[in-house]
């Protein structure tokens, strides 16, 4: 087999946003702000300029030549466990770094309108051209701990940002809770490390490092046995990282970060950063049906709780935060179905459009001068015409109407839960129940917001203002995205050719021969005859779920702009209950709280504080270690007099006993 | 007779290049200091560094390291030689440099510290490549009384003084076992050569009692300039007494001399007798680290605290040295041996970075502060003052307690990774136990650096070539604790062109 093309503008595309934020963080203080702004953007620009590049680079080889690496320099190596610093890109890398340098850009530009009063203008560069840096780390590097190490980064990076008006406990506590939750599914993803640690190493030859993508790629016959164990172990990961249940908690609470954070990391690129990794590591997944199908199972649950709860929050980004849990949830499905790359293409419109809501609330957030409560809006149509076609845009989009982005790559993932050997009817309707309830919530969002009369105060009212020229560009080019962007992946029963998915299929090669090898064994003969009868059920199936989202935005628009009177019934009906459940997301943090955290905490007063620190720790090994060390001291300063007879006496001692000793023994 | 061929003396004369630049530069630097005039002593720092520069260059450009025997089996002139020759003329030229700041701005030092610190190292670069106990005795003694003035060389100041007097009287105490114990060692070889001894052994299964006699007062020397428990007494009173660069060179140069000689003393003289000493030796490594470290929480003074630390570190290279004498006695000599030995001198150059930061920055702190110089509440809130330079020091002192990713970790891992593929497991724990009691008296420094705002006005001396040399330093730990392999490799095939 031929060696990779090599492409050494990879290291640049990684490099350059973590040069500008060392510089921002460094002199930032001298530089001046718009210096601070441009340098930033610049800074995600250049890889995004040099992404194109890589992207077409890619485009004029051979499908399934389509790799490029950039082997940047040996990193560690002890006795067989080696990893190096290397970036690849294949077509999957592609079209992660065009998602993150292309959105990153667009959120970058707006940032500095957004953030253009604030004091902690700088501090906000640097920390975001870093995550810039991590997550390009995160989908460019070739083996799993470099990829470890963007992911640990980006974490770092989501922490800080989230935190990133720390004077208010209450966002501190979220930064911090997010870290935590992370780190219980990091904990998923370093067992995972060590598993295939142990289980590679002995077979490798020298030279190897049993990280490589290439090496786990070329081995998988030694991982057959542990994939059930590793896949689960890696999804506990994804599960932290992508907001999944049981860890999808920390996500609705890090909105405490400035609205560009939200779109940037935890909307748009970030929180994908496990779909990806399970896209990168299909090839594991693929090998064990267990896996794929608790994944499966996760996803479409967490796609429909997220997006029940989203139904009844009234303060805007959470709304959109359970909107975003909900549509990992499908990503999430589509990756446990076997159906990769439609996961991906959801991952790709959601950027878009998920971008476009937040960025457009961030707008609304500005004008409404910090207000988030959507109960006091309302009316914003009339001065806001930028955010308010733009947020239209992304409303059509997330709940999937024809020709929006989101409409194929929703349509793709539940024909997919549908059709794929993994999937099944029962995941189908999953998918589809939250896609109505998705349209349902963004149509009350977008009442709330932008249409009837306005009702917050009168104070408020008098500064409402369209948003910079910096805030307003990047939500058009987002919109246009939001629409357009679903095209490449136009479906072969509308006539389309589905560029997406064929430029992709080179990297789930392996898991389509697997699917085929199952499934062609009872399908062997089928598939051909069927093919007509297929394409009418996606028909089918997609008309409907046109329907029902169209019907499920009808509704909220109905309800919330027509007939107020009916959402108050609503709200009080069955004593409140249920609305009481939803607002109150299920009690799940309620119920953490009294079954993790309170004995933790207990544990940790009664036992670990009480006994174990104050009493062995600070009374047996502190002060009694001082006290020994005291009278150590004591007693060693008896001979420590500075009297250099005593000293002589100690060597002279010392030579009696080397040579009593080496004469006497035998 | 030597195993080793004997090159011509014109081949001879290459590898004896940078003895004889050192031994020229010295005799120099003793006449350009009595012609020239006390306000013009920068030439003399310029001098030196000329001398030492030269000698670097005849080592690193003269011919390659052969496994040649120089002057008839005087010394030896493989790449172990040349890696410490490197090493004592890096650690010369870095104690040229502190010292020349403190020159500025005191007078009550002595102007031939230059020519007695150029002397010194030629002592150190001789002790180390000794392959005969009379070169042996002839490099410590060199060295030794080079050394002995430039402890008590401060001009009224009774401390050095008394400082230099204690080191002198003990220092020819040991040299008397020293020369007794080779007496023995002659009588019972009927050579003076490391071969000699060997081939005594290979030979002759007989009576060994006047051997082992010797060899017991041989390492009695050894210990002491280790400063192994309990030879290690004059430690604390002499490296508190120096001056802070001087006390630096002791505690990096001498001590990295000694181990030298002690390794190839052990590599090229026993190696059928590799297990001879090793229990005594464990004994005292194990007394020494937990005393020296139990001692050094309790001091408040840095320098007597780096004077303890530098006790327990001779404890901790000893475990190295007793990993590599346990696989000569296992027979594992071959595949376990040279990476014990290559863990030693790794040890001895990351030891020798640490600590060298570490007198750096005090020598460039102390003149200006009098007597109260050394105390450690005096380092209070110099992070806001000098935060380079504290932070210099605060890498030099978290190498020194072994915390990654510095030199100092990376140098404790291959030793107790030796000295658990040596067997010795329990070694390796009194180790792990005694490195952690010393993290405490290490952080203590760097809390008070941080953490405390500074009492009253403290004046710090400021020196623009110490603060450059220790920030590389640091760089140069931080390098190496990043990526160790390369000195690692460079260690162990150092050492393998001792062993035989």
């Amino acid at each position: 087999m031929e060696s990779p093309a090599v492409e050494t503008a990879l290291r640049w595309i990684v490099l350059t946003p973590l040069l500008s934020a060392a510089i921002i963080g460094l002199a930032g203080r001298r530089i001046p702000q718009r210096a601070v702004g441009l340098l930033a953007c610049a800074a995600v620009g250049l890889p995004l300029a040099l992404a194109v590049k890589t992207f077409v680079r890619l485009t004029g080889m051979a499908p399934d030549a389509r790799l490029l690496t950039d082997a940047v320099a040996p990193w560690i190596a002890v006795g067989k466990l080696r990893a190096d610093i290397g970036f690849a890109c294949d077509p999957l890398g592609a079209v992660m770094i065009l998602v993150v340098t292309g959105v990153g850009f667009l959120i970058h530009v707006y940032s500095i309108g957004y953030m253009g009063h604030d004091p902690g203008f700088r501090r906000f560069f640097a920390y975001l051209n870093l995550f810039v840096f991590a997550m390009l780390t995160l989908v460019l590097a070739d083996n799993l701990i470099l990829l470890f190490l963007g992911w640990e980064g980006v974490g770092l990076c989501s922490y800080l940002l989230i935190g990133f008006w720390f004077n208010e406990e209450q966002n501190a506590a979220a930064g911090k809770k997010a870290f935590i939750v992370n780190r219980i599914g990091d904990f998923g993803f370093l067992c995972a490390l060590f598993l295939v640690a142990a289980t590679l190493l002995p077979h490798l030859t020298a030279g190897e490092s049993p990280f490589a993508f290439a090496t786990l790629r070329s081995h998988l016959g030694l991982l057959g046995s542990v994939a059930t164990a590793l896949g689960l172990l890696f999804f506990l990961g994804v599960a932290g990282k992508s907001a999944q249940i049981p860890l999808y908690i920390w996500l609705p609470d890090a909105m405490a970060g400035p609205t560009p954070v939200s779109a940037l990391i935890h909307a748009a690129t970030m929180v994908t950063a496990g779909v990806y990794l399970m896209a990168r590591l299909n090839f594991i997944y693929v090998l064990s049906p267990v896996a794929m199908a608790i994944v499966a199972a996760v996803g479409a649950v967490t796609a429909l709780v997220a997006a029940s709860i989203g139904l009844a929050q009234n303060d805007i980004k959470k709304v959109l935060a359970y909107s975003t849990v909900s549509q990992l949830g499908y990503m999430v499905m589509a990756c446990g179905v076997g159906a990769f790359a439609a996961g991906i293409f959801h991952l790709m419109t959601h950027a878009f459009f998920k971008a476009l809501l937040f960025l457009g609330s961030g707008s609304v957030i500005h004008a409404m001068s910090g207000e988030q409560d959507m109960r006091v809006m309302g009316g914003l149509r009339g001065k806001m015409r930028v955010t308010y076609a733009t947020f239209a845009v992304g409303t059509l989009a997330i709940a999937g109407i024809f020709p929006f982005a989101g409409f194929f790559s929703k349509d793709e993932i539940l024909w997919k839960a549908f059709s794929e050997a993994g999937g099944g009817l029962q995941f189908w309707a999953v998918g589809f129940l939250a896609a109505g309830l998705t349209a349902f919530y963004m149509a009350r969002l977008f009442t709330l917001t932008f249409l009837g009369e306005n009702r917050a105060s009168d104070h408020v009212r008098r500064h409402i203002h369209e948003s910079p020229r910096t805030m307003t560009v990047p939500l058009i080019v987002l919109a246009v995205l939001s629409l357009v962007g679903g095209w490449i992946g136009w479906p072969h029963f509308l006539g389309g050719a589905n560029h997406f998915e064929t430029w992709l299929a080179p990297v789930f090669h392996a898991e389509s021969q697997v699917v085929a090898h199952v499934a062609g064994e009872h399908a062997a003969g089928a598939v051909v005859s069927a093919h007509g009868a297929r394409a009418a059920q996606e028909f089918g199936l997609a008309g409907a779920s046109l329907l029902w989202a169209a019907l499920g935005l009808a509704l909220g628009w109905w309800v919330y702009g027509r007939r107020p009177s009916l959402a108050e019934g609503w709200r009080r009906s069955a004593g409140g209950i249920p609305h009481r459940i939803l607002a109150n997301k299920y009690y799940v943090d309620e119920l953490y709280e009294a079954a993790v955290i309170r004995p933790g905490y207990a544990l940790s007063r009664r036992i670990l504080w009480k006994w174990v620190d104050v009493g062995v720790i600070d009374g047996l090994i502190v002060n009694g270690s001082a006290v020994a060390v005291a009278i150590t001291g004591a007693v060693l300063r008896l001979f420590q007099n500075g009297l250099v007879r005593f000293y002589a006496w100690a060597v002279a001692f010392g030579a009696a006993v080397f040579v009593v000793y080496l004469t006497v023994r035998s | 007779m030597p195993a080793v061929a004997d090159a011509s003396l014109t081949a001879q004369f290459g590898a004896l290049l940078p003895y004889l630049v050192v031994a020229g530069g010295g005799v120099l630097l003793l006449l350009a200091d009595a012609l020239s005039r006390a306000s013009r002593r920068d030439h003399l720092y310029l001098l030196t560094v000329a001398v030492l520069l030269g000698a670097l260059a005849a080592q690193l450009f003269g011919p390659a390291p052969e496994r040649t025997a120089l002057l008839r089996g005087m010394l030896g002139g493989e790449a172990y030689t040349q890696y410490f020759n490197l090493l004592f003329l890096g650690i010369a030229l870095l104690t040229a440099t502190f010292a020349t700041s403190v020159f500025e701005r005191a007078a009550r030092y002595r102007t031939d510290f230059y020519p007695l610190l150029v002397f010194a190292t030629l002592g150190m670069m001789i002790l180390a490549a000794a392959t005969d106990l009379l070169t042996l005795f002839l490099g410590l003694e060199t060295m030794s009384l080079a050394v002995y003035v430039l402890v008590g060389g401060q001009r009224g100041s009774l401390r050095a003084s008394e400082a230099g007097l204690k080191y002198l009287l003990l220092g020819a105490f040991a040299s008397a076992f020293l020369l007794f114990g080779m007496g023995l060692v002659y009588g019972w070889a009927g050579g003076t050569g490391y071969a000699d001894i060997a081939d005594g052994l290979r030979g002759a299964g007989g009576n060994l009692l006047l051997l082992r006699a010797g060899l017991g007062l041989m390492l009695v020397a050894f210990a002491f300039k280790i400063a192994i428990v309990p030879f290690h007494m004059w430690t604390p009173d002499v490296y508190d007494g120096a001056a802070s660069f001087v006390t630096g060179y002791m505690a990096t140069g001498v001590k990295a001399a000694a181990f030298a000689a002690l390794l190839r003393f052990c590599q090229l003289a026993l190696p059928e007798l590799g297990g001879f000493w090793w229990p005594l030796l464990a004994v005292l490594a194990v007394v020494t680290m937990i005393v020296a470290n139990l001692v050094a929480l309790a001091q408040d003074g840095i320098k007597r605290m780096l004077a303890w630390s530098s006790v327990a570190h001779a404890g901790y290279l000893m475990l190295g040295v007793l990993a590599l004498l346990a696989t000569g006695r296992q027979g594992l000599a071959a595949t376990v041996g040279p990476a014990s030995g290559g863990a030693v001198l790794f040890y001895l150059v990351a030891y020798s970075l640490m600590n060298l930061g570490a007198f750096g920055v005090i020598t460039l702190l102390g003149p200006d502060r009098g007597e109260e110089a050394d105390r450690i509440s005096g380092y209070a809130g110099l992070a806001r003052r000098q935060p380079l330079v504290a932070a210099s020091l605060a890498v030099c002192l978290l190498s020194l307690a072994g915390i990654p990713p510095t030199a100092g970790f990376m140098a404790k891992f291959y030793v107790f990774g030796a000295v658990v593929k040596a067997g010795l497991v329990p070694l390796a724990i009194w180790g792990v136990v005694a490195s952690l009691i010393s993290v405490y008296y290490y952080l203590r420094v760097i809390v008070v650096m941080y953490m405390q705002p500074a009492g009253e006005s403290i004046h710090d001396g400021r020196s623009w070539e110490t603060a450059f040399a220790t920030g590389l330093l640091a760089l140069l730990i931080l390098f190496l604790g990043v990526w160790p392999g390369g000195l690692q490799r460079l260690a162990e095939v150092t050492f393998r062109t001792l062993a035989g």
